[in-house]
Parts: structure tokens; sequence; C-alpha cells
């Protein structure tokens, strides 16, 4: 047993730690990450003695935190990025929706007066404001996409700093422990705050060495931290996608994109993904299909001044990006056939040596072709040079739709609203066959529009048929006491409707429409369009255009109550943990009342066994 | 359980600012009467939105487009019901002109006054609209579609109708072609028409013109003949080409028949005096007011000349009654296409209206909820300020 004065110094030293760390505590009551300290007494022989001071730390608890900071971060991060996309998309002011409604109004309008030109001239600027409004979209999701490349680099170059950190730390860490054999709690926090900050960033997993390092692990099991290594994120452009930017861990060029989720990179990357990559296709698919079918029912018509219509809108050019490791020197060019025909999908090329693969990026479906090769919509078609084995090619083509929908037509006259032929009966003729419903689908088909001849109809009754010759030499079977009812025949590029009870020998001739300024037909032709399932051959214009904001508002939604989801678990990790590591000034009050009255009590026993000691001394000077 | 005091003051700022944004969410919609802020907060409802939007834009334009053609019509319809007036008009002349006692000044005065009507006829055919286009010129609406030359009334437009698009896959014809209109009026009996050779001498007038159901289309010349006084007078009905398809002696009264035709001949044809059936179905409402100026105004008081004057002046008006059914028949199509113009409008209305309904469902505010939700956000944050700042008061510290 000791001395009571040695007892009585152990313990004064002890609370007074006991204080200092109480103290501590108080101080860091409003510090993030902070992990209450307590002061571990034992009773030796002889007095007391601090052997460690501890945290107040759970590691299941921390986890939880961090993985639902992740979950939340993403989640917000593609919410305020698809709410920023789904606003622009439905506002009316700056809505697609709205321009294309009053572009087609513009068109009925001058289907209603087709020889006046101010119609034609106000046609012509709802088509430039449709330009416009389509051009405004695009460059807005332009920004949005580089915006969302900046961010990644931003986030990337933050997660490679916090990373190298938490390397740094790992190896203070267990040097601190093999030193001292226990971990320094100052040193524990400010790895936890590194990873509560990377969490924020990224998502990711954790285990703990035995040396007391934290091995850092993304999805897909890329290594951020292993030990005291920490391997740095890149970032390069996508092969896949010309407006994207891959990710790439510890093995350079090797695309980890998909495999990482949480944080504001998994946001990021969501948010291009599942929003805008899309939303971007479809808009320039919109445009793409209403521009080429724009035109190509235009040229099957005849402006103001009897000539051919010609294109009012530019069309779209296929963006054809060769692999910087091709070897070979051919030169690739994609040019739309059918727009119809097109999806909003990607594609990419490649040369074997022997064939040429072309693949949907989008679908992953693959098939071999032969340029010249018209597929899906587009010709594939090599202007120049050859490939050699391993050449690739990306082609995005209707990336650059909605960027390259301009007006080109800038005269009124040239809207195209009559048809180029129209249809007589003979005003001689003694029956009633009528040729009604006259519809152009082709102009290079024989008979080639305008005619060189007429092409004069004349019933034959004896064989039930419509004899024609002329500009063409064919017949169409039309029983009168059948069809009188009407029945659709074609002579090349034309089909029209025969009804009526034509007699023997009647006419009907059909001629270039000269000098029709008041035709409206191929005016009408062009408001159907609005109406016609035109994109990809299953929706119209706005129906596409209307799908496109609801796939972004849906992801806006989703990513929104994700959002919401996650903030609640959110908080209840953090109070989960912070009940458990934060600081409680109440606590720490009565533990100073406590390490105060013990410290009195220690005090009191130096003063006593000084007290004692007097009186020894005292009693041997007697 | 213990709680950190960090933890305190922040969930007191988490309850404050989620009410608070609440509070600044419920505000804004009422401040813009809308339900939904943004598109995300209802996908389906947004989608719809813009969907309806367009729809009711759409519908607008087809409410302009039947205002248009309600426009349209009304011209046509105006100036079809003008031309009838002036017809009747020629065709009361055209009675007046085949009175037996008439002289030949007054027949030629009449003659002039058809030929003003005919100038005005002209007029209404080669009306305008407001853009300046002529309504009745098929597609060549820039030119003007009649002219009138000194061999008859000239057409240069073509058959083209317009048509205007009222709803989805509905459209109105909204113009008719000066072809359709004016120049294809049933001449004669509908089969066929006549007419007595100008330089007969005789006084042989067609009564009545038939045609049966087995009548044959050509052109037949009727020629009568009475070589020497006293023979009697035979007819010979040849068509193209000189065939003789029948033949007889001639009885005043009595019908002639041949080819599926019967026309009854009253007076006394002259030696090689014709009548020649024609087989057009169809005669311009010119050509036939032109042939009554033409016949009245070369008219003398010969008997022969009478007889002619009189075989066109029947001609004539079986022709204008044609005509007039014609135009009539045009004016009822007319009726109808306005009619259905306006009954467009009434759906186009109603469906508006829906729209309307719907749209207010999808995207307006219910005040009533908005106001008492604000109140009651109100309460709560009130509530949460005032317990957080009682609480935060409170602390062992001041004991010491």
């Amino acid at each position: 047993m000791g001395n009571p004065l040695t007892i009585g110094h152990s313990a004064l030293e002890s609370l007074q730690k006991a204080i200092a760390v109480t103290g501590n505590n108080i101080a860091n009551v409003n510090t993030e990450g902070y992990s209450r300290q307590i002061v571990n007494f034992s009773g030796q022989d002889g007095g007391v003695a601090v052997t460690s001071i501890s945290r107040n730390y759970d590691f299941y608890l921390s986890r939880e935190v961090q993985e639902r900071t992740s979950g939340q971060s993403a989640a917000n991060t593609a919410k305020d990025l698809s709410s920023r996309l789904s606003t622009l998309l439905t506002d009316s002011a700056t809505s697609v929706s709205g321009a294309m409604d009053d572009f087609f109004s513009a068109v009925q309008d001058v289907s209603n007066n087709p020889s006046a030109l101010p119609e034609r001239q106000v046609l012509l600027g709802e088509a430039q404001t449709l330009s416009d409004r389509f051009r405004f979209i695009d460059g807005r999701m332009a920004a949005l996409s580089s915006e969302t490349n900046l961010r990644m680099n931003t986030v990337i170059a933050d997660i490679n700093g916090l990373t190298s950190d938490i390397a740094t730390l790992n190896k203070q860490i267990t040097k601190e422990s093999q030193r001292t054999g226990k971990a320094p709690p100052d040193l524990l926090d400010a790895r936890d705050q590194n990873l509560n900050n990377l969490a924020k960033l990224v998502g990711y997993s954790l285990k703990e060495n035995t040396d007391g390092s934290f091995d850092v692990t993304m999805g897909g099991g890329q290594p951020l931290v292993s030990q005291f290594t920490a391997y740095n994120l890149t970032t390069y452009g996508s092969t896949t996608n010309p407006k994207a930017l891959s990710v790439a861990g510890r093995t350079a060029g090797a695309d980890i994109s998909s495999s990482i989720s949480g944080g504001k990179l998994g946001g990021l990357i969501g948010f291009r993904t599942n929003s805008l990559d899309s939303a971007q296709a479809k808009l320039g698919l919109v445009a793409t299909t209403l521009g080429a079918s724009f035109n190509a029912q235009q040229a099957l018509g005849l402006d103001l001044n009897g000539n051919a219509g010609t294109a009012m809108f530019s069309s779209t050019t296929p963006v054809v990006i060769p692999a910087t490791a091709n070897t070979g020197s051919a030169a690739i060019t994609i040019t739309i056939a059918d727009s119809s025909a097109l999806t909003g999908d990607r594609y990419g090329l490649a040369y074997d040596g022997t064939n040429w693969a072309l693949q949907n990026l989008t679908t992953g479906a693959s098939q071999t072709i032969s340029p010249t090769a018209t597929v899906h919509g587009f010709t594939v078609a090599i202007a120049s040079g050859t490939a050699a084995a391993g050449d690739r090619f990306q082609i995005d083509l209707v990336g650059s739709g909605a960027a390259d929908f301009r007006v080109t037509m800038t005269d009124a006259e040239a809207i195209a609203a009559a048809m180029p032929v129209r249809s007589a009966s003979s005003l001689t003729n003694q029956g009633g066959g009528l040729l009604s419903k006259m519809k152009v689908t082709a102009i290079d088909v024989a008979p080639t529009l305008p005619l060189a001849n007429s092409l004069i109809l004349t019933f034959n009754s004896a064989n039930n048929r419509w004899d024609v010759t002329g500009g063409a030499s064919t017949q169409l079977n039309y029983t009168p006491a059948n069809d009188s009812a009407g029945v659709s025949r074609t002579i090349g590029g034309l089909t029209f409707t025969l009804s009526g009870k034509p007699v023997n020998g009647d006419v009907i001739t059909i001629e270039n429409n000269t000098s029709a300024a008041g035709d409206n037909r191929n005016m009408l032709a062009l408001a159907d369009l609005q109406d016609s399932n035109v994109v990809e051959s299953k929706r119209s214009f706005s129906g596409e255009y209307n799908s496109l904001v609801t796939n972004v508002a849906v992801a806006s939604r989703k990513a929104q109550s994700a959002a919401d989801a996650e903030y609640v678990l959110l908080k209840q990790a953090t109070t989960s943990r912070d009940n458990l590591q934060g600081v409680n000034l109440e606590e720490e009050a009565i533990q100073l009342i406590r390490y105060q009255q013990a410290l009195q009590a220690a005090s009191k026993l130096v003063s006593i066994a000084d007290t004692v000691f007097q009186a020894m001394l005292r009693a041997i000077d007697r | 359980m213990r709680v950190s005091t960090l933890q305190i003051f922040q969930q007191g700022i988490d309850n404050m600012l989620s009410k608070q944004r609440e509070l600044v969410d419920t505000q804004e919609q009422i401040a813009t009467g809308k339900r939904l802020l943004d598109a995300s907060e209802d996908p389906a409802a947004a989608a719809r939105v813009v969907e309806v939007s367009s729809q009711l834009a759409k519908i607008d334009q087809f409410q302009s487009n039947t205002t248009a053609a309600t426009n349209q019509l009304g011209l046509e319809e105006s100036a079809l019901a003008n031309f009838a007036t002036e017809l009747q008009r020629v065709r009361e002349l055209t009675l007046q002109a085949n009175n037996a006692t008439l002289r030949s000044d007054d027949k030629r005065a009449i003659s002039v006054e058809i030929s003003q009507r005919l100038e005005s006829l002209l007029d209404l055919a080669n009306t305008r609209d407001a853009a300046g286009e002529y309504i009745f010129a098929g597609f060549q609406s820039q030119s003007q579609p009649f002219t009138r030359t000194p061999t008859g009334v000239t057409y240069s437009g073509d058959d083209g109708q317009r048509f205007t698009q009222v709803s989805s896959g509905t459209t109105i014809q909204t113009r008719d072609s000066g072809q359709a209109v004016f120049l294809s009026a049933k001449a004669g009996n509908g089969k066929f028409d006549y007419r007595a050779t100008g330089t007969n001498s005789g006084t042989a007038t067609v009564a009545s013109a038939v045609a049966t159901n087995t009548y044959t289309a050509d052109t037949y010349t009727i020629t009568f003949t009475k070589a020497n006084p006293t023979d009697p007078i035979t007819y010979a009905v040849t068509r193209t080409g000189g065939a003789q398809v029948a033949t007889g002696n001639y009885t005043a009264g009595a019908a002639i028949t041949f080819a599926g035709a019967e026309l009854q001949i009253e007076g006394t044809p002259a030696h090689s005096d014709t009548i020649v059936v024609t087989s057009n179905a169809k005669q311009s409402i010119f050509t036939t007011v032109q042939d009554l100026v033409d016949s009245f105004s070369t008219a003398t008081d010969t008997a022969a000349s009478r007889a002619l004057g009189n075989n066109e002046a029947s001609r004539g008006l079986t022709n204008l009654d044609q005509a007039l059914e014609r135009i009539l028949m045009k004016q009822a199509e007319v009726g109808v296409r306005m009619r259905r113009a306006d009954d467009q409008v009434d759906i186009n209305e109603h469906f508006n209206i829906q729209l309307q309904e719907t749209l207010s469902d999808l995207q307006d505010l219910d005040y009533t909820e908005a106001i008492t939700r604000l109140n009651m956000q109100m309460v709560a944050l009130q509530a949460a300020q005032q317990s957080f700042a009682k609480i935060q008061g409170q602390n062992l510290f001041d004991y010491l």
C-alpha cells in the first residue's frame, strides 16, 4: 500500500487530466464529427492512473451515416439537375411544344389563304421561332452537359484529395497505435471526417485491416484506398457518347462509370444516363424528323411561283467520330435516309479487317454490314481511304439535330402550298366519273413530275377500267357497279380516289398544276404532319416531345423522392451516431462536478497526509 | 437515452427549415395560383398539361379555320344568290321575248338587256375575296377565270376545289370551281340539246325533246325534204358519219323517234331545213345566255325568223331552268357546308370548355385548401420556434 501523499498525487494528476478531457469535450460541443472522449481510470497499487482516453465510437453507426450521406448527396445532385432540366422543358416561355403548336397554326393559316404573302411570312417567322426554341433548349442542355462534366472533374479532384489524405492518416494511425498501443482519438476523428466528406462525393464500402488502416473500395471492386496507397480517379472522353466523360480508376482507360453509385459523382453520372442523354437524343430526334418530314412534303409540292418546293429547314448532319487509336485512313460519312425509321439510339462502327460491325450502343445489338449500306433509316458509306483492322467509329445520328435545326428558306413565296398536278373531268363527259383526294407520294417515280405529258384517263366500259394514255400507259380497274363509292388507285407517285358512274369514253385529265396560287392541298398535307405518327413511325412530334418531358419529370420525381427518403434515413442515422458520439453539456457539467469533488477530496488527502506528517514531526521535536 | 447538445440545436434548425420550406411552397402556390410548381411534383399531370395545352392551341386554330371557312362560304353563298337573281331576270326577259306578237325591234331591245345581264353574271362569276383571289377560278385564283370574247365566254380556270381543316380529320370544302358551278349545268334535257339551223326557211319548231333510257349519245341531224311543192314532207335522221338512223313522213305535232330520242316538231319545215341534236351533257350557263342574245339581236319579222326565235327561246328556257337548278343545288351545298361549319364551331367550343376544365383540374390550385394549409403550417412553425426557444435556455451550467 503506497503512502497517502503518493496516492493523493496520482489522484490529483489523473483528475486534472480528466478535467482537461471534459473541458476538451465541452470545447468541441459544436464540432462536426467529434467523438466524445472518455477518460479510462484504473486503480493501481498506491493510487490511480489514466490508462487511456477512448472515443464514444461505433463503426457500424458511422458507416450507416456515410452510406446515407452518399445516397442523399447523389439524390440531391440528380434532383437539382433534373429539376432544372424539367423546368427548362416545361416552362411555357421556353417550351418547344408551344412553338410547335404556333408553327402548325401558321401552316393552317397559310392553308386558309395560300396565295397571301402575309400568312406565308408569318409561317416563316414561326419556323424561325421554332428553330430558335429548339436551339435554345439544345444550348441549355449542352450547358447542363458541360456543367455535369465540369462538376465531375471537380468532384473527382476532391475525391483524389480526400483518398490521399485517408491513405496518409491510415499510415499515421497504424504507426501511432504500434508505438503507443492505442490509436489516438483525434487522428481517428480526422479520418472519420475525411470518410464522411468522401461519402458526400461518392459511395464506397469500408474494410478495417488488422493494423487499424481502412480499405476504401467503390462499386465493382474498384479500390480508392488500399492500406497506405490511394488510387486516383481520372476522366476521359467517352467512347460511346461524344458529349460525356468516362471515369477510370486504377486501370487507365477502363470505364468504371457504370459501377459508380452514390455521392455527387454518382448523382452526376445518374443524371446524365437517366435524364440528360435521352433528353438530348429525343430532342435531336424530334428536330430531325420534323425538319426532314417537312422538307420531304415541301419537295412534293409547288411554290407560289409554280416551282418545285425546296427545303424549309436545314437537315441534320450526323456526327462521326473516329477513335483516336484508329490506324486506317477511312473517312465514314453518314446520311439520313428515312427520318421516320430513326430512333434516338447511338451507334458504333467497328472494322475487324474483313467485316464491318454496326453496334447499337443503346441496346447493345450488333450486326454486320457492308458499306455502302442503309440500315435503321441511315446510310453508312466510306467516303475515302481504307480502314485498318481494329478501327472504330462513333456515330451520333441525331444528337446535333436540334442544333442543326435552322430555317434555310428566306422567301415566303417558296412555301409549297400547291400540289404539282390537278385533275379535271371533261365537260363533254356523259357519265359522272370523279377523281378526288389526289395525293403525291413521290415526284421521281415515272411518270415523273412535273408531267411531260398530261395523263388522259378514258373510261372503257367493255373492260371495266380506265385506260391511261398520254404521260403514262397503264390501266386502272374500275367496275362502276362495285366501285362507285370510291376506290384508291395509283399511277407512279400519284394516289387518288376514283368514284361515281362513268360511261364509256368519259375522260378525266391529270395535268400539271400551273398558276395554282389558290391550291392549298400540299399545305393541308403539311398541316397533317402535326398529328401524324412520324417519329419512329409511332408518335407525333408533340407526342415524342411530351414523352421526353415526362421522362425527365419522372426522373426528377424519382430523384426527389429518393432525396426525401434519404434525408429521413440520414437524419435517423446521424441522430443515432451523434447520440452515441456527440457531446452533451449536461453530462459534461456533471462530470466536471464529479471530478471537482474528487479533486477536492484528493487535495484534502494530501493536506491530511501533510497534517499527519507535521504531527509526527512535532512529536519527535518534543 | 442520451442526446448530444449539437443534436438538439441541429434538430431545432432542421425542423424550422423544413417547416419554412413548406410555408414558402404553399405561399408560392397561392401567389401563382398553380398547383404544380415543378413538373417533377406530378409528372403525369405535367405531361397532360402540355398535351391539353397543345390540344387547346389546335382547337383555337380550328376555330379560326372555321371562321375563315364560314367567310369564304358566305361570300360564295351571296355570289350564288345574286347570280340566281340575275338568271331569273334573264328568264323573265326570255319569256317576254318568246311572245309570238312581239316585234323584232322589241326583241332586239330585250337582247340588249340580256347582254347587260350577262355582264353582271360574268362579274359575279369573277367575284374576288378580301385577299383579291377569284373564288370561282379553281386553283388559278390569281387570274380572272371568265372572259367575254366575241365568240362567247371563255373559262381559264380549272376544276380545283379548296378544303379547310375544321377539326382533326375533318375538312370542309370552302370553294367550288367555276367549272363545277357555271360550266356544268345540264344541257337540254340532260342527255341532248337540239338546235334549229340558222339558215332554215320553214317554220318548224321543237315542241318537246325527250330522251329515253336507251338514248345513244351522238350528233344527229334531222333533215327535212320536200323536193317538189306537191311532195309530202319527209325527214331523215343521220348520225355522225352519215349513217341514217331514222326516216319517215313528217306530220306536224307527231314525234320523230330515233336512237332513244323523241322530238315533237310543229310547224312546217321547208325543204332542206335541218335540226341538229347534240349530245353534250353539260352546257356553260354563259353559252346559254349568249345564245339568247345572239338569237334575239338578229331577229327579223319573217315567219322563218320567228320560228327560229321560238326554237331558240324555248331551248334557252330549258337550259336556263337547268342553269338555275345547278345554281340552286350549289347554293344548297354551300348552305349545308356552312351549317357543318357552324356545328363544328359548337363542337369545338364544347371541346374547348372541356379541355379548359381538364387543364384547370390539372394545374389550378384549390385556394380554400391552400389557405387552410398555409394557416396550419404557420401555426406549426410558430410552435417549433417557441418550443425551441424554451428548451435551449435550459442548461446545468446556469446553476454552477
